[in-house]
Order: structure tokens, then C-alpha cells, then sequence
């Protein structure tokens, strides 16, 4: 289902205006794809993607009259995905060092062609480059892994991060600079590990 | 930029092009779910507000009695000191 801005306007302003479950329903109905997919591409484990996901609608609706009504409802619900994620890693604890045999052996693969900056056949290694990167990430802390995320995943500029986050430029830029000699040193740890 | 640098570029830009499952439409009562989450945070602030809100005129009326207790222990101060002031000698 695909609402437009004047729709989702409106749902959004019948659950203001009597917590009207209809218009609620159908705001999921319509947002769960965006927001699900967002989730899938910042969190490594698929088990907890419908958790999140339940719990940004929840904050959505609880925190509703926040919202800007002249904006589009899709920026702000992925805000709130994204910080959302940033909690669940938060959470959980920084896995200190990522070793060779940590790996899987798809990830060992992608590992080796990047070593070797051998061209992969196709796009045969994507996933395996992809779950590489979201283990490499899971070294750093929830806020660094969240700017090299949007960055380097996601391919967000600068300006966007800082408008999903609410952090400012300077701040998003100073901190993909550290976030990044972060990673540069785990996946040297990771290279030094295989040998 | 070195070695390091253009290799995770290289793992990043393969990472990018990675597929990430698509997901059509919401789990079976995910909807209900998520809007009695909603209600059920909202409800906490509700009745936090309602027990604020209770807590007012008790806070006004054990302020105004520190108040009026403090007063009148400050006003035997100062009748005391006057006296004190009254009956010692100006030149002994």
C-alpha cells in the first residue's frame, strides 16, 4: 500500500485527534517495507529487524504530536528507525577484536579478494563483502558504527546524516574521521590475524 | 590514501551493491502490536502527569508551612537580639 503526503497527513492527524487505530493500522500497512528495509541495512542480525521496526512505529505514534505536520511523514519515521538502531547497539557490547577464524567461509572469501584486489566473478561476492563489513563495523561503538553505516552502506552524504541523526556537520564529520581509523585498525587486526 | 584505505573502500563499494531483502508487507497483528506498544508508553506518561498534577497543592501547602514556621522562628530572633541590645550598658 503506497499512501501520498496529504494521506499520511491525515492518518497521522486522526491518531492525534482520537488515537484512531484505523489510521494507525493503515500508516504501517504503508510504512512497514521502508522502515524494514532501512533496519535490514544498519543491523546484522535479522532476528531483531520486526523488534526495532516495532518499536519505531511505537515511538511514532506515543510521540506524534512532535511531529512537524508541514514535512513529510517518510524523513522523521526513518530518524526514528535510525535512532532506534543506534539504541540496540548501544546496548550490546562492542565485541573488542575480529579474528580470521571468526569469519565464515563466504566472509574469508570476500576477505581474500579484497587482500588481493582480485575482481570477483559477477557480483558473487556482494553479500559475503557486505556481512564482512557489518562484522567489522560490530568492533566499533553504536554511534561510530552508525556514521560509517549510513556512509559507506548506505552512501548517504554528509548533509543527510546530519539531518538523520540530528548531529551537526562538523560533529558527523569528526566523527566518520575516528570512526574510520577505528575500522582501518580492526581490519588491519583482521589481516594480521590470517597470518 | 593507502593500502588500507583503498581496500575497505573496495569492500564497501562491494558491500553496497549487495542485496538486502525486500519485505512486501508487515507480519500478521505487527500493526496491533505496535499500537498497543504505543498506547501503553503514552499511558506512563499520562499517569505521571496526573501524579504530578495530584502532588502540587500538597507541595504549595507544606511550603507554605516551612514558610510561616521559618517566619516566626526569625521573628523571635530579632525581638530577642533588641533585647540584648536594650540592656547592655553603653559604657560600662
Amino acid at each position: 500500500m503506497i499512501l501520498t503526503d496529504s494521506e499520511s497527513r491525515a492518518c497521522m492527524a486522526a491518531w492525534l485527534r482520537c488515537s484512531d487505530e484505523g489510521a494507525a493500522r493503515t500508516l504501517v500497512e504503508a510504512f512497514y517495507p521502508f522502515v524494514a528495509s532501512l533496519i535490514r541495512r544498519h543491523v546484522a542480525d535479522t532476528g531483531c529487524v520486526e523488534d526495532l521496526a516495532q518499536q519505531t512505529f511505537a515511538r511514532c505514534f506515543a510521540k506524534a504530536a512532535q511531529w512537524d505536520a508541514s514535512k513529510p511523514l517518510e524523513p522523521w519515521l526513518a530518524r526514528i528507525a535510525i535512532n532506534q538502531c543506534r539504541d540496540h547497539y548501544r546496548t550490546r557490547r562492542v565485541r573488542p577484536e575480529l579474528r580470521w577464524s571468526d569469519l565464515t567461509e563466504g566472509e574469508q572469501e570476500a576477505m581474500q579478494a579484497t587482500l588481493t584486489a582480485a575482481e570477483p566473478k559477477a557480483d558473487a561476492l556482494n553479500d559475503e563483502s557486505r556481512s564482512l563489513m557489518l562484522r567489522l563495523l560490530d568492533t566499533l561503538s553504536a554511534d561510530d558504527r552508525m556514521v560509517l553505516s549510513l556512509l559507506h552502506l548506505d552512501g548517504k552524504s554528509t548533509d543527510a546524516i546530519a539531518t538523520l541523526t540530528g548531529w551537526s556537520r562538523t560533529l558527523v564529520k569528526v566523527r566518520a574521521f575516528r570512526a574510520r581509523r577505528k575500522l582501518r585498525a580492526a581490519f588491519e587486526q583482521l589481516e594480521a590475524s590470517d597470518s | 590514501m593507502n593500502d588500507t584505505d583503498q581496500r575497505l573502500e573496495q569492500l564497501a563499494a562491494r558491500a553496497r551493491n549487495a542485496t538486502v531483502p525486500l519485505t512486501a508487507e508487515a507480519p500478521l497483528g505487527f500493526a496491533t502490536r505496535a499500537i498497543a506498544s504505543a498506547c501503553s508508553a503514552s499511558d506512563t506518561s499520562v499517569l505521571w502527569t496526573r501524579f504530578s498534577l495530584a502532588a502540587l497543592p500538597v507541595a504549595t501547602v507544606a511550603t507554605a508551612a516551612c514558610l510561616w514556621w521559618s517566619a516566626g522562628a526569625m521573628s523571635a530572633d530579632a525581638h530577642d537580639l533588641a533585647q540584648v541590645f536594650i540592656q547592655t550598658p553603653l559604657f560600662p
